[in-house]
C-alpha cells in the first residue's frame, strides 16, 4: 500500500472532506502545490482554484475560495473560505456569475471595482472548470 | 350556574394555548436540534484556525496590522446579537442586563459606547437605554450564515479602520445546553492574541515553512479569524434562541396542563355543588307538602 496521510478540507461552516489521501494539489498564492506524504511542516495561503484529493480509489475535485494549508506531523487541514464538491457546483449561477463580472470588467470606468470583479470573474471562470472536468471525467469513464 | 360556564370557557382558552406552546415547542426542538448540530459542524474550523493563528504569531510580537491597533479606551462598539421574537424565556432579559451593566461600567471609566444591534430585542435594549446605535438590523438569527457573519464583520472592520472606535465588543448568548445560555462578552477587535505564546510552539514554529510570509498574510489572517469568531457567536446565539424557547415553551405547556387540572377540579366541584343544592331544594320541598 502506497503511503497514505490524513487529510481534512474544512469551510467555516462544515467539515466537507476527510480522508487518507495519498496526495493533494493546492491552489497556492505563489502558484499551484501538491502535497506528498511526508511533507515538512508548512503553513500556506490559498488562492481561488481548484483542489485535486487523490486517495487509493478515486480522485476528487474540489472548488475552494480563499484560506490557509496547514501541514503538522504528518495531517493536512485546509481551513477555506468556501469549499464545494464538483458536483454541488451550480453551474448556471457560475455562468451567470461570469457573465456579469465579465461585463463589468468591460466597461471599465471610475466607479468598477476591478479587483472585486476580476475576483469574482476568476471564481466562476474556476467553479466551471471544476465541474466540467468532472462531468468530462464521468463521460469518459463510461463509455 | 354562570360559574360553571365561566369555568368551561376558561379552560377551553387554557387548552388552545397549550396547543399553541406545545406546537412552538414542537417547531423550536426541530429548529434547535438543526442549530445545534451548525455549532458542532462549525467548531473544527474556527479551532483549527485559532491554533493556526497562534502558530503564526508566536515570536512575533513586533507585528503590525490595523486589526491589532491597540489605542486608550475611548469609544467602543458593542455588537449585540438578541432574538427578533420574544417567548424565549429569560434569554433577552439575561443579555440586557449583562450589557447594560457593561455599559454602565464602561461609562464610569468615561468611555463612550455605541450599539450595532442585531435583532429586534437588541434595538428595543438600545432605545430603552438611550444608547447611540451605529448600526440596527432586523431578523439576524434568521439568516444564521456565514454570509451575513461577513456582511457585519466587514462592517465592524471598516468602522474600527476608519479609527471610529478603540474597541470591538460581541455580546450574545453563548450556548452550553438546552438550559443553559448565559450571556457571553468578548472583545473582536482589536483580535486578541492571549493564549498563543508556548515555548513549545515557538520551537516547532523555527522548522515551519510559511508561504508567502507572516507579514503579507496577516491581515487577512486577522480579517478570517474576526469572521470566525463573528460567526461562532452568530450559530451560538442561534442555538441559544431555539433551545431558550423550547425549553421555555415545554415549561409552559406544562403549566397549562396544571391549571387545566386545576380548573377541572373546581369545575367538578361546582357541578357537584349544583347538583347537590338541587336535591337538597327537592327533598325540602318534598318534606314540606
Amino acid at each position: 500500500m502506497a503511503a497514505q496521510f490524513e487529510l481534512k478540507v474544512l469551510s467555516p461552516s462544515r467539515q466537507v472532506v476527510s480522508v487518507q489521501a495519498q496526495a493533494v494539489t493546492l491552489p497556492g498564492t505563489e502558484g499551484y502545490m501538491t502535497i506528498l506524504p511526508g511533507h515538512a511542516a508548512m503553513i500556506a495561503e490559498l488562492d481561488i482554484g481548484e483542489v485535486l484529493v487523490q486517495t487509493s480509489t478515486q480522485t476528487e475535485r474540489l472548488f475552494v475560495a480563499g484560506g490557509y494549508v496547514e501541514v503538522d506531523h504528518g495531517r493536512v487541514k485546509v481551513l477555506a473560505d468556501v469549499v464545494e464538491k464538483a458536483k454541488e457546483i451550480d453551474v448556471n449561477r457560475a455562468v451567470e456569475a461570469r457573465k456579469r463580472a465579465s461585463g463589468r470588467l468591460g466597461t471599465i470606468d471610475g466607479t468598477t471595482d476591478i479587483d472585486r470583479a476580476s475576483r469574482s470573474k476568476k471564481r466562476a471562470d474556476v467553479r466551471i472548470m471544476v465541474a466540467e472536468t468532472m462531468a468530462s471525467v464521468a463521460r469518459e469513464t463510461k463509455h | 350556574m354562570a360559574n360553571l360556564k365561566d369555568i368551561k370557557r376558561r379552560i377551553g382558552s387554557v387548552k388552545s394555548t397549550q396547543k399553541i406552546t406545545n406546537a412552538m415547542k414542537l417547531v423550536s426542538a426541530a429548529k434547535f436540534a438543526r442549530a445545534s448540530h451548525a455549532v458542532d459542524a462549525a467548531r473544527p474550523y474556527s479551532q483549527a484556525l485559532d491554533k493556526l493563528v497562534g502558530k503564526l504569531l508566536v515570536g512575533h510580537s513586533e507585528l503590525e496590522s490595523v486589526f491589532l491597533r491597540d489605542t486608550a479606551e475611548k469609544k467602543v462598539l458593542i455588537l449585540m446579537l438578541a432574538t427578533d421574537r420574544g417567548l424565549c424565556g429569560g434569554l433577552n432579559a439575561n443579555l440586557w442586563k449583562a450589557t447594560q451593566q457593561f455599559v454602565n461600567k464602561k461609562s464610569k471609566q468615561g468611555v463612550e459606547c455605541e450599539l450595532y444591534a442585531c435583532g429586534r430585542k437588541a434595538m428595543s435594549f438600545g432605545r430603552k437605554a438611550k444608547l447611540t446605535m451605529a448600526q440596527q438590523v432586523e431578523k439576524v438569527l434568521e439568516r444564521g450564515n456565514i454570509d451575513t457573519a461577513r456582511v457585519i464583520a466587514k462592517d465592524l472592520a471598516d468602522a474600527f479602520k476608519d479609527g471610529k472606535y478603540d474597541r470591538v465588543y460581541i455580546v450574545y448568548p453563548y450556548y452550553k445546553s438546552a438550559l443553559d445560555q448565559a450571556p457571553k462578552i468578548d472583545q473582536l477587535l482589536p483580535v486578541p492574541l492571549e493564549g498563543s505564546h508556548s515555548t513549545a510552539a515557538e520551537v516547532e514554529s523555527a522548522n515551519l515553512i510559511i508561504e508567502p510570509s507572516v507579514e503579507v498574510m496577516l491581515d487577512r489572517l486577522l480579517e478570517r479569524r474576526l469572521v470566525s469568531n463573528v460567526f461562532a457567536a452568530l450559530l451560538s446565539a442561534v442555538a441559544s434562541e431555539h433551545g431558550a424557547r423550547m425549553t421555555a415553551m415545554d415549561s409552559a405547556t406544562n403549566n397549562a396542563k396544571e391549571v387545566i387540572r386545576k380548573l377541572t377540579l373546581q369545575y367538578n366541584r361546582a357541578r357537584q355543588a349544583a347538583i347537590t343544592k338541587e336535591l337538597i331544594e327537592i327533598i325540602s320541598g318534598a318534606e314540606a307538602l
